[in-house]
């Protein structure tokens, strides 16, 4: 249960930069750019062609081929018969541009005429499981749709699940991509946000499966602790009350980390990342 | 680590909205599969559906607020109140503050989504209305809205692993409280029946045109539902602390994906072998101890074999000596709260020692050879019990539970 959780791989794709290098060059560069993705293309990190991907589905994907890449992970460990390897993902808003598309057909053309392959790739899941099918990943699975929350959840879903020894490794992250719908009702729904698309995957592996494939653990980061809360803020609250439940479940993480012994000392460690992005949920992250 | 056992459970469905009703029409072998009312089903491969029909949202609340919403807050209400952790009408009790909701659904609020589709792209339609459109349709709505209205102040979270959902939901909750993270949390699925959904279901021939006949010689398909299902989760120091009856204890739950295809199911079963042998090691028993298994049991052609093999496969000669109901063509397949439902029907089983039928059962098949309970309930002694979901995508769920001494 106290099995030490690092992580070993990263990937993403994001409006500032694709892939882990080129987008922590472009925040110390402090880059700004749309939301939106350029260049992107799906080809570039996948072996073979697929008939149809949702734009969701496509980052999820990248983001997971670059993560599996970044942890050298050979398919002998994912594709393992014991299938310990997983994945789960958080999005808020799914296949949302397909969802869109499959219903507009239904209602010009009816339900006998609805399109199959728009409908099986609609699910929210569905990035989640094509990324479970095209790299193997058979084992510990779930989506989380939380809204915001959402890759926070699927991150706290799968240190859960690593702790409690359902897997010994999982991709987990977040993923969700700008569409028409969304387009819509942007300036209504997120009246003080820019909209953005992308993907961010970490491969998180415990201590066990580290030193299995002949790595130190000293070398990845450590998930230290991790805090959910919750500060009562209505979905439309306005910012300086979500601002206030940040710095209250940051508290939370910082106190429980020290209760549980994990920030003893601290002064002896950086405290690598402390992820904020929601009220409802807060990370940290170290390294020894 | 912590155990964790069920306290209380609230349910909507076709076949009823208040548990005890739900569970005697089960055991009695009716179904609720009825036409389809809500919209025109012109052009579906059925014009049946598991439709809720006696639900009244008014004993509730009065906030215009969606379908699929109003389910998930009934059941969660209806769940808490069997839980003794309120009273009707009134606002939960101040001395449980934290109480957390893991939800789970496939589709979020349908009616919402459909009408902001239509409604968006026409330039009449004002930018307020449809953004509350959206907001009623996003996955979180309903855990926002009941974590609101019930003044809850624990972790809210929504998944979404199609029709596993439930079982992933309960799943998450679980582990929450085995890790001393949350003492009480209320955890299930919900969704509601839409023309964009069922269409595309209908489109993929899972749902057939005649009966759902699961593990039946001529079965040709599911049929569809909608409702929620709820259980409230305990830690179980805290539920003895303060007096809670309870129904059963969670052993352990596993999910997994057979990574095959993502419509297609494995005809071999070996998502659903790993899933049932993951579930089983983590509840610590052995598989001989399982004395009932609620099945996934669509009904259709390649799921249900392939279900009745994986059993096998773990279960061994085990598995002729037990009974393997589904209640999906008593209750419909209702998406995202199915392996809810179907692990409240599991535990109210080892509450009362029988179990569910599989009802429109007429001709057996030699592929599902098993003791799958045709039409009559069966009484049985059952302290160990699995249910089983599976659903679009490759998920697998399996969870356990075992009455309390």
């Amino acid at each position: 249960m106290n099995t030490p959780i690092h992580v070993t791989g990263i990937g993403i794709v994001s409006s500032i930069g694709i892939g882990r290098d080129e987008f922590f060059a472009a925040v110390r560069d402090g880059r700004r750019r749309s939301g939106k993705i350029e260049d992107f293309c799906i080809e570039d990190y996948l072996e073979t062609e697929k008939t149809y991907l949702d734009h969701c589905s496509a980052f999820a994907l990248a983001a997971c081929a670059m993560a599996l890449k970044d942890a050298q992970l050979p398919p002998s460990c994912i594709h393992h018969p014991s299938a310990s390897s997983g994945i789960c993902l958080g999005t808020a808003l799914g296949c949302l541009q397909t969802m869109e598309d499959f219903f507009l057909r239904v209602i010009e053309k009816g339900p006998r005429y609805a399109n199959s392959l728009l409908f099986s790739h609609s699910y929210a899941n569905s990035p989640t499981s094509l990324a479970a099918i095209e790299f193997g990943l058979a084992g510990y699975h779930s989506t989380a749709t939380s809204g915001e929350s959402s890759s926070l959840i699927a991150l706290m879903q799968s240190l859960n699940a690593l702790r409690l020894g359902y897997a010994e490794r999982i991709v987990t992250g977040g993923v969700d991509a700008l569409s028409e719908a969304l387009q819509r009702v942007w300036a209504q729904i997120y009246p003080d946000r820019m909209p953005g698309e992308g993907a961010a995957v970490f491969v998180l592996e415990t201590e066990t499966a580290v030193v299995e494939r002949g790595l130190q653990p000293a070398a990845f980061p450590r998930i230290v602790v991790q805090s959910a809360h919750c500060d009562g803020a209505s979905p439309a609250a306005d910012s300086i009350e979500r601002d206030i439940g940040f710095v209250v479940g940051a508290m939370d993480a910082f106190n429980t980390a020290t209760a549980m012994g994990e920030l003893e000392d601290a002064a002896s460690k950086q405290v690598a990342a402390l992820s904020n992005s929601t009220p409802q949920y807060q990370i940290l992250l170290s390294r020894d | 680590m912590n155990r964790v056992v069920i306290t209380g459970a609230g349910l909507i469905c076709c076949l009823g909205s208040d548990l005890e009703s739900f569970w005697e029409r089960l055991l009695a072998g009716e179904s609720g599969i009825g036409p389809i009312t809500k919209f025109d089903p012109t052009g579906l491969r059925n014009e049946e559906a598991g439709e809720v029909v006696d639900f009244d949202w008014s004993r509730y609340a009065d906030d215009e607020v969606d379908e699929a919403t109003q389910f998930a807050f009934a059941a969660t209400a209806d769940a808490l109140m069997d839980a003794g952790l309120t009273t009707r009408g009134a606002r939960l009790s101040a001395a449980i503050p934290d109480i957390g909701l893991v939800y789970s659904t496939n589709f979020g609020g349908a009616y919402s989504w459909e009408s902001f589709v239509v409604a968006s792209r026409d330039a009449s339609t004002g930018a307020d209305e449809a953004a509350n459109d959206f907001r009623q349709f996003q996955f979180q709505s309903a855990s926002e809205y009941v974590r609101q209205e019930l003044e809850l102040g624990g972790l809210a979270a929504t998944l979404s692993n199609s029709c596993s959902s439930g079982v992933s939901a309960v799943g998450m909750a679980f582990d929450q409280l085995r890790l001393g993270d949350a003492a009480v949390i209320v955890a299930g699925g919900y969704d509601s029946l839409g023309l964009s959904s069922l269409s595309g279901l209908s489109i993929l021939r899972t749902i057939t045109a005649e009966k759902c006949r699961p593990f039946d010689k001529n079965r040709s398909g599911t049929i569809f539902g909608e409702g929620a299902g709820m259980v409230v989760l305990e830690e179980l120091d805290h539920a003895k602390a303060r007096g809670a009856s309870i129904y059963a204890e969670v052993l352990g739950y596993s999910l997994n994906n057979n990574a095959y295809h993502l419509t297609a199911p494995d005809k071999e079963g070996e998502g659903m072998v790993q899933v049932i042998q993951r579930a089983i090691g983590h509840a610590g028993i052995s598989p001989d101890a399982i004395d009932y298994i609620n099945a996934h049991g669509t009904g259709t052609q390649y799921h249900d074999p392939a279900e009745i093999l994986a059993i096998k496969a773990v279960l061994g000669d085990h598995a002729y000596k037990i009974p393997v109901s589904s209640i999906k063509a008593a209750t419909a397949h209702t998406l995202g709260p199915a392996g809810a439902i179907e692990l409240i029907a599991t535990v109210l089983a080892t509450r009362d020692d029988i179990v569910p039928p599989t009802v429109n059962y007429e001709t057996p098949d030699p592929d599902c050879d098993l003791d799958i309970v045709p039409n009559q309930s069966k009484p049985w002694p059952v302290t160990a019990a699995m249910s089983l979901s599976a659903g679009i995508g490759g998920n697998n769920g399996a969870i356990i539970v075992r009455s309390m001494d």
